[in-house]
């Protein structure tokens, strides 16, 4: 297990357009990390920088503080597992996961036994003779991910390794994937535009947004209170609405909004009367109350409604202003009617205005 | 850079300084006196020689087309009986170096051949048609029929990366058949004309062999063959190859600007193929019938060839009189044949080996590495598709002539061993570097960055990684490398100087010159050269399918 320091990492491929702007990061030993963003964010650009593939422009990849930023690839012991799984198709899943033992070499029953051990571990030992054409993709996963774990490196790289995957199998790979990683105990590094992998399986998140770290933190803390439109957006579905604050107390503020006054928590940034903003709530945290009024309490109405089996998707519209409200155990309502709506002041999110 | 990637990089610049610049230098700086150029265009012999080099490029080339594009269209768009024998049909001309198809063609056609036997069995009095201008179409028709496989595999190749939806959107906006094909078609393959129709240009514009084998002697190649023996003392051969260069690089500009757009290539990309007709059952014989003529036409050669090598008294008849294995026993015990056996397998073998050394590196720097500047190397390894032969060869012999400390190691008089090998090797490095990197292009580099993220050296890398993976390409490479350069005409003809160096070619060639037997012996010696040639593309063909066709571009 190592530290993974990346201090002031920049990149660009054509001059003035940087893919990275300076990063800082440090990832603890044993560490599950997600770097998290869209197409082109520079998350991937970021990851073959740490396995040593792309030169960065400035900066520096420490590991246990000793640093690697000039050594080649194959000098670095950070396993990689590809996209594409960059399975070698001439040779059998065992050659392929003893290559590794072989460039490092571990030769006769040592080899053969630590080959084992990872097919084993993704339960794959059956199929050490097969060529890699004739397993599916999930298999295919699992080979590349053995191969990785089987040098014991001091690193683990991946790279979207689910994303060439069906959705049914992803999410059954999603648990496999997090158990066989916390098994070896090793420090990941993984990189997905796909939230829910994120938030499934990561000890920590950060989201890349252009070239630049948006959000550093815990699954629940970014997706609860997400600093910036763009995290709240890219990490699930959300209400944004313009707010005005108007008087701050001890651990809350009143916070005027186009349908109604509402007591939100005091964020992360600094406020105060007077201020606009944009206030985001997630659907889920909005819900059905037959109390009539009261503190957080509005009135609305039910305006479209998307049934979804365990849950339903509702548009609702308070003060000309549409929001959605996802209901949990769903109960059969009657569109168009007039109904009231509670929201818990913890599940207000208070951001920079847009 | 690491050293080995600079060694490459020397190791390019110099084989390509000494075999590809200072030829070309050395007869550009002989011949471009613009007094001596001015002397040979000025002469009425010479003049005819260029008319007649481009009458034959031209009518060639169209001949190609003509040829060409029909068959690809339909081998794009329908289906038929034979569909997936087709394109191993189409490569058959192509194992025959025409020059030794002209023996074959004179058997058909000559005074007393084939045809003139056949219309004499009707009483159709014969017909000289090699005389006068029949011996120009004669010739002109060997070469079409030689290299319409290049043309129509690039065509079949263009044809199906054009997206078929863009046809459809075509249709559906009411454009007719010739409409959607003057319209959309052919400016989509445009780089596959172009890819294919400038070889043929060019190549039909410097063909020296099948002019020579046919007697046609008033083209420019021909004369520049005859003047090789008064060099020392007559420039205007030197005038004549920059005349025929200048005109080569012309031919090929022009190609380029008409038709060398690939802006239209690029937007194709990830289209979803072609989608092909099922035809009635009677136009889809048709259509595998057009196909078996134009193969029937295109190997009659070879079959002319295959009776003369076993024929006996094949003179006023259709087919010959008797058989024998004679020929087969007569050219053995020729003293020029084994040697020259040997002499090929030690030139060529020597050649696929620089080739493969080369070869792979250089396709490395320009699909993987891509250093500054890599698109020079990759012009430059191109650049002999360009350069006709016959240009390079009198480059050769005259770089030696003119360089002492050259001549000492490459003489050709002396022993042109090394000089013929490093010809051949500098012919044969497109295909190889295309073969490779065809390869290299189909191999994901992840497959070489997991090699090297779980600790593999760059050589692990390509030894256990790139060379298994792409060993079919590297295979095919050599394999053309070594069978063309056995074949190899213009450097042959006018390196090989000495009866104990003369290669296959030269040697098919002199006993072509023997009366008597010696037509009969060339072509039983003939036809061993075009088996060879047929298992090495019939090999080449099963190992890259489909991918054939792009080692035939520039």
């Amino acid at each position: 297990m190592v530290k993974l320091e990346i201090q002031g990492i920049s990149k660009s491929y054509t001059p003035g357009q940087p893919v990275l702007k300076p990063i800082d990061l440090t990832i603890t030993p044993g560490e599950f990390f997600f770097l998290l963003g869209p197409s082109g964010c520079g998350k991937s650009t970021l990851l073959r920088i740490i396995a040593g593939f792309i030169k960065p422009d400035s900066g520096s990849i420490l590991f246990d503080s000793h640093n690697v930023t000039t050594l080649p690839p194959e000098k670095r012991d950070a396993a990689m597992v590809f996209q594409n799984y960059a399975l070698w198709p001439h040779m059998t899943v065992f050659e392929n996961v003893a290559f590794g033992l072989e460039t490092r070499d571990i030769r006769g029953e040592i080899k053969r036994n630590r080959v084992m051990t990872a097919l084993e571990m993704v339960k794959l030992a059956d199929l050490a003779e097969r060529k890699p054409a004739s397993l599916s993709g999930g298999q295919q996963q699992r080979v590349a991910l053995a191969r990785a774990i089987a040098v014991k490196p001091k690193m683990l790289l991946l790279d979207e390794p689910l994303s060439n995957l069906d959705a049914k199998l992803r999410d059954s790979m999603r648990f496999e994937l997090w158990r066989i990683c916390k098994d070896s105990g090793l420090t990941a590094v993984y990189v997905t535009h796909d939230r829910k992998e994120a938030l499934s399986m990561a000890d920590r998140i950060a989201v890349i947004h252009n070239g630049l770290i948006e959000q550093l933190g815990l699954p629940e803390d970014l997706y609860r209170t997400p600093n910036s439109r763009f995290s709240a957006e890219f990490l699930g579905n959300a209400n944004f609405f313009p707010a005005t604050v108007k008087t701050i107390e001890k651990d809350s503020c009143i916070i005027e909004t186009p349908f109604a006054v509402l007591k939100a928590v005091i964020p992360a940034m600094p406020v105060r009367p007077g201020l606009k903003c944009t206030a985001m709530i997630r659907p889920e945290f909005l819900s059905f109350t037959t109390v009539s009024a009261g503190e957080n309490i509005f009135e609305a109405e039910l305006h479209t409604g998307a049934f979804l089996g365990e849950v339903s998707l509702w548009n609702i519209i308070a003060n000309d202003l549409f929001l959605t409200l996802c209901e949990l155990r769903p109960a059969s309502r009657k569109k168009g009617s007039v109904v009231k709506i509670a929201v818990a002041p913890e599940n207000i999110v208070l951001l920079p205005e847009a | 850079m690491k050293p080995f990637r600079v060694l490459t990089i020397v190791v390019l610049t110099v084989f390509f300084s000494v075999f590809m610049v200072l030829p070309l230098y050395t007869v550009v700086s002989q011949g471009l006196d613009p007094a001596i150029i001015g002397e040979a265009l000025a002469s009425p012999v010479y003049q005819t020689g260029l008319f007649n080099a481009f009458k034959i490029a031209i009518v060639t080339t169209c001949l190609v087309f003509l040829i060409s594009l029909p068959l690809a269209m339909l081998y794009d768009r329908f289906e038929f009986p034979g569909k997936t024998m087709v394109n191993m049909l189409m490569m058959l001309p192509m194992i025959l170096p025409p020059f030794v198809g002209a023996l074959g063609f004179q058997q058909i056609f000559g005074h007393y051949g084939v045809l003139n036997s056949a219309l004499q069995y009707f009483s159709i009095a014969p017909v000289d048609w090699l005389g006068g201008e029949g011996r120009f179409y004669a010739v002109c028709l060997i070469e079409a029929l030689h290299l319409y496989p290049i043309l129509y595999l690039n065509l079949v190749t263009a044809l199906a990366n054009v997206d078929p939806s863009l046809d459809e959107a075509a249709r559906n906006l009411g454009a007719g058949r010739l409409r959607r094909f003057l319209k959309i078609t052919l400016p989509l393959i445009r780089p596959g004309i172009f890819a294919g129709g400038s070889i043929v240009l060019i190549w039909s514009f410097t063909e020296l062999g099948t002019p020579l084998m046919l007697g046609y002697n008033t083209v420019t190649t021909v004369q520049i063959f005859n003047g090789i023996t008064e060099l020392e003392t007559n420039p205007l051969p030197y005038a004549l190859v920059v005349i025929m260069l200048l005109l080569s690089a012309g031919l090929y500009s022009f190609s380029r600007l008409a038709l060398g757009s690939n802006g239209s290539a690029q937007m194709m990309k990830g289209s979803t193929g072609t989608v092909t007709r099922t035809l009635k059952y009677y136009q889809a014989w048709l259509c595998s019938g057009v196909f078996a003529l134009i193969t029937f036409c295109a190997v009659l050669p070879h079959m002319a060839l295959t009776f003369g090598a076993f024929g006996l008294d094949w003179y006023g008849s259709v087919l010959p009189k008797s058989y024998t294995m004679m020929h087969f026993e007569n050219a053995l015990s020729h003293e020029i044949v084994i040697p020259s056996i040997m002499n090929s397998l030690k030139y060529s073998s020597l050649a696929m080996l620089v080739c493969i050394a080369i070869g792979l590196p250089a396709a490395l720097l320009i699909v993987r590495w891509r250093p500054k500047g890599w698109q020079l190397f990759d012009v430059m390894i191109m650049m002999p598709l360009a350069v006709p032969g016959i240009i390079m060869a009198f480059g050769y012999l005259s770089m030696c002539a003119r360089n002492p400390w050259l001549n000492q190691i490459f003489d050709p008089i002396a022993n042109p061993t090394l000089l013929l090998a490093a010809a051949y090797a500098m012919r044969r490095l497109p295909y190889v570097v295309r073969a490779v990197a065809a390869g290299l292009e189909q191999t994901p580099e992840t497959l070489e960055e997991a090699a090297r993220n779980l600790g593999a050296s760059s050589w692990m890398t390509l030894r256990r990684i790139v060379v298994p993976l792409i060993g079919a390409n590297l295979v095919v490479g050599a394999l053309f490398a070594f069978s063309f350069s056995m074949l190899e005409v213009s450097d042959s003809l006018i390196l090989a100087q000495k009866s104990a160096f003369y290669p296959i070619t030269k040697a098919i060639f002199e006993l072509s010159q023997i009366l008597g037997e010696g037509s009969y012996i060339a072509c039983a010696f003939g036809l061993w050269a075009m088996a060879f040639l047929a298992c090495t593309l019939l090999t080449a063909s099963i190992l890259l399918g489909k991918k054939l066709g792009s080692l035939f571009k520039f």
